[in-house]
């Protein structure tokens, strides 16, 4: 209350903070809807998602950390990468193109090659970019788990992550930008 | 820092979850994210209680019991039609003085999984007279009820719905702690 009432002008009003990373799932629809605002402009967050700089924050340390990402950035150029577990396990991710708006929007399809929860759905991505008082307004949308909620209750859990690694990331390369 | 902390997270997820793409066991908080361009809103949580006992919650005058949010406004009036096409309103105090009121009408109601309702407000500074519509969703879960809400109609009052999300996330929260006392 009192902390909301400092960042509020009205009660139906959102907080003025940066948006923390959430992720909601409609299980029967079988999607997930995200969003997060993150440091870095549009252009450099979409950047960060679509290049191999998703090898440098895309890691959770001690479970996994993904290499060899390889884009054919055009509308049905496909995308893959490898996902090394710690045990040293590989798995692969991979899928296709379907929008490239820079710096506005993604969708591209994804799919895993041995997914428990997920087998060899392919679901598809929508991302969007806006520019906000923090930096980048991350909008994400992940459809295609219908018949597979529990698949996505767990995606969205990582979602939630990934978009704070992003943020970090991002966050990290503008503190380095003001050094030099 | 950082890698301490997702340290911890691992060591803590690593008691309920069985591989890292699964989500945890343990009862799901209160989450809502929204779409701006699409104008919805997705929220859910893991409630006490059946969804038997999250439907009346909902849809008779226990909400009055419930849906307050203390030191900004409770509720007064509830009155509900409570079939398809049936009107329901609720007069919302406002602490600071004033009142304003919410309406709309039943569109769907299948005991007690689904409900779909229409609402809107007299007097809201971020949605105008927009109308949008509620389509609750109640499974049972491990830890009562999976209550999901999507909250649609908000194309072109973005602030509208990045505010109302924030209020779900309330409400859901208001919800279980009363199923929980019951």
């Amino acid at each position: 209350m009192t902390t909301d009432s400092k960042t509020k002008s009205d009660f139906r009003s959102a907080v003025e903070s940066k948006k923390a990373p959430k992720a909601a799932v409609d299980g029967v629809a079988g999607m997930i809807l995200a969003l997060a605002e993150v440091s870095g402009t549009p252009d450099q967050t979409f950047r960060a998602l679509i290049t191999n700089e998703v090898e440098k924050w895309w890691t959770i340390p001690g479970v996994y950390h993904l290499k060899d990402w390889k884009a054919d950035l055009r509308v049905q150029g496909r995308w893959s990468v490898t996902v090394e577990l710690n045990d040293g396990k590989q798995l692969n991710e991979w899928g296709e193109f379907c929008e490239l708006d820079v710096p506005n929007k993604i969708v591209m399809t994804r799919r895993f090659g041995a997914n428990p929860l997920l087998g060899e759905r392919e679901t598809t991505l929508t991302y969007r970019f806006e520019s906000s008082p923090h930096g980048t307004l991350v909008t994400l949308r992940e459809e295609g788990f219908i018949g597979r909620p529990e698949a996505a209750y767990g995606n969205a859990e990582n979602w939630e992550k990934v978009l704070s690694w992003l943020d970090g990331y991002l966050a990290g390369r503008k503190k380095e930008k003001k050094k030099r | 820092m950082r890698i301490e902390q997702e340290k911890n997270n691992l060591t803590t997820e690593s008691k309920t979850k069985s591989d890292f793409r699964s989500a945890a066991e343990s009862k799901r908080a209160p989450k809502a994210a929204v779409d701006g361009v699409a104008g919805v809103i997705l929220a859910f949580a893991d409630v006490s209680g059946t969804p038997d006992q999250v439907f009346r919650a909902l849809t008779t005058d226990e909400i009055l019991k419930w849906w307050k949010f203390p030191g900004m406004y409770h509720q007064k009036d509830w009155k509900a039609d409570l079939r398809i096409c049936g009107a329901w309103s609720v007069a919302v105090q406002l602490d600071a003085g004033g009142e304003v009121h919410a309406d709309g009408e039943f569109c769907e109601i299948d005991f007690p999984r689904k409900l779909v309702m229409t609402r809107k407000f007299d007097n809201h500074p971020l949605q105008g007279n927009r109308e949008t519509t509620i389509t609750y969703r109640f499974e049972p879960s491990p830890h009562g009820t999976l209550v999901t809400v999507r909250d649609e109609g908000f194309i072109g009052r973005s602030q509208a719905a990045y505010g109302n999300a924030e209020i779900w996330e309330k409400v859901l929260g208001w919800l279980d702690a009363y199923l929980e006392r019951l």
